[in-house]
């Protein structure tokens, strides 16, 4: 058997088990995300280990769907800039950014400190933290849509803290790539030179050049000409932000995204990208993370740092958002209400992992408390935003729709 | 360089200059293939060696393009499986039936011929004459909307020709694999055609009414990207398990897919989502990809002689087969010479062909260059001939005129050989 048909059937096995998944997790009324990395999950070495299965054995087809996923995680981190609103941002004002400022800060410091307590060295303790503290507010969106609450001033300070914890995210990830190969004096300075160039440039580059340039594409008379430049504007700068740069393919991507958001031909592009990362490659990093995680390799001292991170990461989060928003003027309900909002972890926690992995700052072992980390949050802060917003009498809102069309 | 990051740098630096080449192409009044077929050749083994380069080698990039390109060979038939109107087969009738089928019995005897005569076995020559076989209208189909004959009886009788074309080639492709399985036994041969019939009978069936049915269904589901999901997953699907049920090549299955989406309600979507998704990614890298494994330079001058004589065979059997098949079914002269004219061109599923026959190992890899030039010379010689036979006829009056390029000249070529508006219900 060659190995092209069975990279079809695995294909097509991995995506539509995904997509069931997620469908079945949305009737369910949880995000698809979850059911998505539970078939992951499920297929790898936890449960089935269908990359090891004697039909498959001696194939490399596994290193295939690795590099698809690879290429998903790129696209992802695309798709998120893309809905990243700044106005958001703009209209939560202050309680948006000190909430989302202080809610990166406190927790990376607290799971820096717990870590160090388990004897993990200072840079992993640090990847650590970044690695807990990215938010993904979708679910959070999701839920406050549902309840029509998302348009109070908590709902938009929540959005706002989002946009800020994404930045901060990237931005603390890129520092670290860059300080991650070491050096002395002259090679720090070298490392943020090359950063902020890069970040100065590239920035420039998708924020005024990508748009004017896409709106010249759109009459070429190339097939899928919009898509395609989208997708080599994605691909070289994601390759510049980590060889030229030194910050991670992700920050090149997320740059080009926040560039595509601001063309005319942003419905298009956004179409296009949705249509070619949803329905093959998204699903397949979903899945190959769960592929990746091997459950039966936690021993107990690992299962409770993890359980202990988890309790931490959501604890220190939501005390700091609250803190932080109260600071930045929301009454100290609503700042409760933003701060519980702030819970669900999601893909970009999953991609921070993938590539401090890949760069060796954590071991394998940790992607599955990650994975346990995303699971857990994305459960609770749909029952929990809905208790809190119990009391709260809904309002009449504007339409948001943060999950794809 | 890591492994992603190289990969990230050579899918932009591939997709870029295929489209700009497509570009390129296109301005200078050729379709967008022959411009990705040449950049493939530049940065291939023939001139630059892009994989042989220090930045590239060693990682394993080339693999993972070369299996991505596979996957663009599948979107590529998946998306010419869509293309195939059978109301342009029943329009034209009888002329375009002759003419295909003698259009493909031809080139098969006669490519079978010349390779017998330069010392290929009987199996091999038979996959080089299969080789010269698979016509792409689409360069014809154009050439004739640009002299607004394209709703001429020959210009609809050759585009019903280029249905029944395709179709036998994907069915003698299937066909092929009987030859190779080695076995001799009348039970093992029945074994295999009993696979092949029984993959194509419920194959066809349960693309061509239960996926139509299906994507209904699949429209109103809460999943994101819920159609093109279902699409490549039947894809997928399909052409695996026309590899290992029916033992056939698995664009075969993508080709059923294909048929099958045509007939849904969803066809547009569909077509859009599937456009995106290989114009922009998978397909220019299957371009690209032909030129990189073929290098020109490796042709020595048995070779060259071989490859010459068998591009002229492939050009002349074309145009005697259709002609004839299309004076059989009643054209006069001229006319019939009109339709083998049009027939001359070759394109991607040519290039398919020889993709599948060489991965199978049924084929010299020697002959891949071969095939790429028959591919160029064609598409160059086509629209030259066409529009020299044509000159003597008065240009009847389109009845529809076509929708103006709405996508690029590869799709708009096969897009525009229909009317616009035409529904899809059949």
């Amino acid at each position: 058997m060659s190995s092209l048909p069975t990279l079809l059937l695995l294909l097509a096995l991995a995506v539509l088990s995904a997509k069931m998944a997620g469908w079945i997790a949305t009737r369910l009324g949880q995000s698809a995300v979850l059911g998505e990395l539970l078939v992951g999950l499920i297929m790898g070495p936890t449960v089935l280990d269908v990359l090891n299965m004697p039909a498959l054995a001696g194939l490399d087809v596994g290193v295939t769907i690795n590099h698809m996923a690879e290429i998903g995680v790129i696209l992802l981190m695309l798709i998120a800039g893309m809905e990243v609103e700044l106005q958001d941002l703009r209209r939560s004002g202050w309680s948006a950014l000190l909430g989302g400022i202080s809610g990166v800060i406190v927790t990376i410091g607290v799971a820096w400190g717990l870590s160090r307590l388990f004897g993990y060295d200072a840079t992993s303790a640090l990847a650590i933290g970044v690695l807990v503290t990215a938010t993904s507010v979708s679910i959070s969106a999701q839920t406050l849509l549902e309840l029509g609450v998302l348009r109070r001033p908590e709902g938009i300070a929540l959005l706002g803290a989002g946009v800020v914890d994404d930045i901060l995210v990237i931005l603390l990830l890129s520092v670290l790539l860059g300080f991650g190969s070491g050096g002395g004096a002259s090679g720090i300075l070298w490392i943020v030179g090359r950063m902020v160039l890069f970040l100065i440039g590239g920035g420039a580059f998708c924020l005024w050049a990508l748009p004017w340039l896409m709106r010249r594409v759109e009459r070429w008379p190339v097939s899928a000409a919009v898509p395609s430049a989208a997708l080599i504007a994605t691909f070289f700068i994601a390759w510049a932000a980590d060889a030229l740069g030194g910050v991670g393919g992700i920050t090149g991507a997320f740059l080009v995204g926040l560039g595509l958001r601001r063309t005319l031909l942003h419905h298009t592009i956004s179409r296009a990208i949705h249509t070619i990362g949803y329905a093959l490659f998204v699903p397949l990093f979903f899945v190959s993370v769960g592929l990746h995680t091997n459950v039966r390799s936690l021993d107990t001292g690992r299962i409770f740092f993890g359980l202990a991170l988890i309790a931490v990461a959501i604890a220190a989060k939501v005390a700091a958002n609250m803190l932080g928003a109260w600071a930045g003027g929301l009454p100290r309900d609503g700042a409760l209400r933003m701060g519980l909002g702030m819970i669900p972890r999601g893909e970009v926690s999953l991609i921070a992992a993938t590539v401090e992995i890949a760069e060796g700052w954590i071991g394998e072992g940790l992607f599955a408390i990650v994975m346990l980390l995303v699971l857990t949050t994305t459960l609770l802060a749909p029952l929990v935003l809905r208790i809190a917003f119990r009391r709260s009498r809904p309002e009449r809102e504007r339409p948001y729709d943060p999950a794809p069309p | 360089m890591s492994l992603l990051l190289q990969l990230l740098l050579i899918l932009s630096l591939i997709v870029a200059l295929a489209k700009a080449a497509g570009w390129l192409s296109a301005r200078l009044g050729q379709p967008a293939v022959f411009g990705e077929l040449l950049v493939g050749l530049l940065l291939g083994p023939s001139v630059l060696n892009l994989f042989g380069w220090s930045a590239f080698a060693g990682a394993g990039a080339e693999e993972v393009v070369l299996v991505m390109a596979e996957l663009g060979v599948i979107l590529l038939m998946l998306i010419a499986g869509m293309e195939v109107d059978l109301r342009d087969l029943r329009r034209a009738g009888k002329t375009a039936l002759l003419a295909g089928v003698l259009g493909v019995i031809l080139p098969l005897l006669g490519g079978w011929c010349l390779s017998r005569l330069f010392g290929y076995g009987s199996n091999a020559a038979f996959a080089v004459g299969v080789l010269l076989t698979a016509t792409s209208v689409s360069i014809s189909a154009q050439t004739l909307l640009e002299l607004g004959v394209l709703r001429s009886p020959e210009g609809i009788a050759l585009l019903g020709a280029a249905v029944v074309d395709d179709v036998l080639v994907i069915l003698i492709l299937s066909l092929e694999t009987v030859f190779w399985t080695g076995q001799t036994g009348v039970g093992s041969i029945l074994l295999v055609v009993g696979r092949m019939v029984l993959f194509l009978g419920c194959g066809g069936f349960l693309c061509l009414w239960g996926l139509p049915r299906l994507m209904r269904r699949v429209e109103r589901w809460p999943i994101s990207a819920a159609v093109p999901t279902v699409a490549l997953v039947a894809t997928f699907f399909t052409a695996w398990a026309a590899d290992f049920i029916g033992g056939v090549a698995a664009i075969t299955g993508a080709f059923l897919v294909g048929l099958g989406l045509r007939r849904s309600q969803q066809h547009r979507a569909v077509v859009e989502a599937v456009h995106s998704i290989g114009y922009a990614l998978f397909v220019p890298l299957f371009f690209v990809s032909v030129g990189l494994q073929a290098d020109v330079r490796a042709l020595d001058g048995r070779l060259v002689l071989f490859g010459s004589l068998l591009i002229l065979v492939a050009v002349v059997t074309k145009v005697l087969g259709s002609s004839l098949g299309a004076m059989l079914g009643g054209f006069k002269p001229p006319s019939a010479l009109r339709v083998g004219t049009g027939m001359i061109s070759r394109g991607e599923v040519g290039l398919i062909v020889a993709t599948v026959e060489i991965r199978e190992g049924w084929l010299d890899e020697h002959l891949f260059a071969v095939v790429m030039l028959l591919v160029l010379v064609s598409t160059l010689l086509t629209p030259p001939l066409l529009k020299r036979a044509f000159r003597s006829a008065r240009p009847s009056r389109a009845p529809a005129e076509p929708r103006p390029g709405e996508k690029g000249p590869a799709d708009a070529a096969r897009g525009k050989e229909r009317p616009a508006g035409e529904g899809t219900a059949e």
